[in-house]
């Protein structure tokens, strides 16, 4: 169970991940695996990668708090190999994306089902916006039209990124209610590691989250 | 896992193809131009050759594609393959223009580029094979082959590839795509471009606002060889029906990588090898036929000979109908179906 903690501190620091006000917030280290290769969604992404290592990071350190109107979640990594570009085409950029079920059923590990969607929030360090998306099962992710900020800075070898978006969501989305409870995943994108799509680190079983009230 | 082949319910009604004869080709890149002109001058583009040609033997473009795996194996499983850089497609160089033009240094400095310059997407051009005097060349113009069994559209989790239910074209959806790149990977031809600008995948798209209108593609109409037949691969009325289906002189590039391509070609037949004292030597021929068939496969054989035998027949005084098919006298014919003039199309400026 993770605790979002509810603050009062301004929405310019709690988009700051180096910011003093994250220092006291619990932080929760969550494992990640690779992706399975078995349920990717073609042929050719079910066998191209077979042999290759899935998940180059294995884990991170998520804190979390809202200020009654946003969330804002803050993830951590060791990833000593910076990849912000698409500069060539073989290479691609580091990522990582938050999970929530829109549907409380929802499997985390095929991305939800035709029923039971899940809503994404991702940040990429190739892009200064972040962006939401909603899936029905792998390779079905469509984009949702609210706004996710994100924030991300090096420090040392580390990756410091924080995603925030409204409680409330639209269009299919999920939505969020300070006393109320979700659970959530996460999934890491290692770019040297020629990570995008569905081949990444990712938590294979949700986490409970409960969101302090006002 | 074996891939669960779905094709015979998706065929298209009809299949766009090209042939490409290649004992005409000059190499003169005019079709090369023609499609850069028309669709690659964007931002993001500029090191795209969507039409490339090649000497052979060469590396090809990108450099030693031909070992980047994608494609499908004897078992028609999805095999593995490297993803080709902006290097090995030759880049597009950068030259110091702003420095011998505005900065003053015109009479100092000269024109140059900049960067890497070790390689370019036409560097071995006319090297080719051989020794003196039984050296050997020929040309190899490549345009993606709107295959019939797409490595790209396998290949893609987000299905922003698609086969045109009407034609067979195979088009990226740009919307869809969101810049993965496992389509370039899955190629076993390599004539996906990565556009950095835009995020997307790109590639040749068969020019299907042409051929919507009856208009053959760019790179077919500029062709000053009379190299390129365009048209439907279905109509038996059409030049392509002829020298694929009926005649069987035309036959596609690679065709073990299993993608099942609708772009064929008619073999080279160079002139004959020169012995010792300069007299001409038939027992070989100048190709080695083994290079022939590495390109093209066994069927090589079978195309070369029909090939030699007409020409022979027209040799010695007579007439061939399939010598006369690949002349094309009347430049148009090659076209058929869509031998239509983009003059006559009124076009609708983009708002
Ligand atoms: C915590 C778990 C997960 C999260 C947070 C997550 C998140 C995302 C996001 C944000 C995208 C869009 C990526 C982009 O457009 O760049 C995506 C795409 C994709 N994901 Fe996941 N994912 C998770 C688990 C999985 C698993 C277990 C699979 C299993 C096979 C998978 C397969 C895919 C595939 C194939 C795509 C690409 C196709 C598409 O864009 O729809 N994901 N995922
Ligand atoms: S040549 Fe490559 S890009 Fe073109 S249809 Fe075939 S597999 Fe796809
Ligand atoms: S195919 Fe035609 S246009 Fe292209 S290089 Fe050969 S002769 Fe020139």
């Amino acid at each position: 169970m993770l605790v979002v903690a509810k603050l009062s501190a301004d929405h310019g620091a709690l988009m700051d991940p180096a910011a003093s006000v994250w220092q006291p917030i619990k932080s929760t280290a969550l494992a990640l695996e690779a992706t399975p290769t078995g349920t990717q969604p073609t042929p050719y992404t079910r066998t191209s990668w077979k042999d290759r290592k899935i998940g180059a990071v294995p884990g991170v350190g998520v804190q979390a708090a809202h200020d009654g109107e946003s969330i804002f979640v803050r993830l951590e990594w060791v990833d000593a190999n910076e990849n912000r570009s698409v500069e060539d085409n073989n290479v691609f950029p580091d990522g990582a994306a938050i999970v929530f079920p829109v549907k409380e059923t929802a499997p985390i590990d095929t991305m939800g089902s035709e029923t039971e969607p899940v809503n994404a929030w991702q940040w990429q360090a190739n892009s200064e916006r972040g962006r939401s998306v909603v899936a029905h099962g792998v390779g079905s992710t469509e984009p949702s039209t609210e706004a996710v900020d994100v924030a991300a800075v090096r420090s040392g070898d580390h990756w410091q990124v924080i995603i925030s978006r409204k409680l409330a969501g639209a269009d299919g989305s999920v939505s969020l209610n300070p006393g109320g409870a979700s659970r959530f995943g996460v999934a890491v994108w290692e770019g040297g590691n020629g990570e995008r799509a569905g081949f990444k680190g990712y938590t294979a079983k949700w986490t409970d989250i409960r969101l302090a009230d006002a | 896992m074996a891939r669960i082949r779905k094709d015979a319910e998706q065929q298209p009604k009809h299949q766009v193809s090209m042939v490409f004869d290649l004992n005409k080709c000059l190499g003169c890149q005019t079709c090369t131009i023609a499609c850069k002109r028309l669709w690659t001058r964007d931002e993001g583009m500029e090191y795209m050759w969507w039409a490339t040609v090649n000497t052979q033997p060469g590396r090809g473009t990108p450099r030693d594609y031909e070992k980047m795996g994608g494609g499908f194996d004897s078992e028609d499983v999805p095999r593995a393959g490297h993803l080709p850089t902006r290097g090995e497609f030759g880049d597009a160089w950068k030259f110091n223009y702003d420095e011998v033009f505005y900065g003053g240094k015109g009479s100092k400095v000269h024109l140059k580029p900049e960067g890497d310059t070790t390689w370019g997407p036409n560097w071995d051009e006319d090297q080719g094979g051989g020794e003196y005097p039984n050296s050997y060349f020929f040309y190899l113009p490549r345009i993606c082959n709107h295959c019939t069994h797409p490595a790209c559209l396998d290949a893609c989790p987000r299905a922003a590839i698609e086969k045109r239910e009407e034609d067979g074209i195979v088009l990226i959806n740009e919307d869809r795509c969101r810049g993965y790149r496992f389509c370039m990977e899955a190629c076993p031809y390599k004539k996906i471009y990565f556009n950095q600008a835009r995020k997307v995948a790109q590639k040749c798209i068969f020019c299907f606002p042409r051929v919507d209108k009856e208009v053959a593609p760019a790179c077919a109409r500029m062709c000053p060889g009379r190299v390129r037949f365009a048209g439907y691969l279905d109509d038996p009325e059409g030049p392509i029906y002829k020298l694929v289906k009926d005649w069987k002189v035309a036959i596609p590039l690679h065709p073990e990588y299993g993608t099942e391509p609708n772009v064929y070609y008619v073999p080279p037949i160079a002139p004959p090898r020169l012995d010792k004292d300069g007299n001409v030597d038939e027992s070989s021929p100048r190709i080695p036929t083994a290079y022939l068939e590495h390109l093209f496969g066994p069927a090589v054989h079978g195309s070369l000979e029909i090939l030699q035998r007409e020409m022979d027949k027209t040799r010695g005084g007579g007439k061939s109908e399939l010598m006369d098919l690949l002349i094309s006298r009347r430049w148009l014919d090659m076209f058929h179906n869509l031998d239509r003039d983009p003059a006559t199309l009124e076009w609708t400026a983009k708002t």
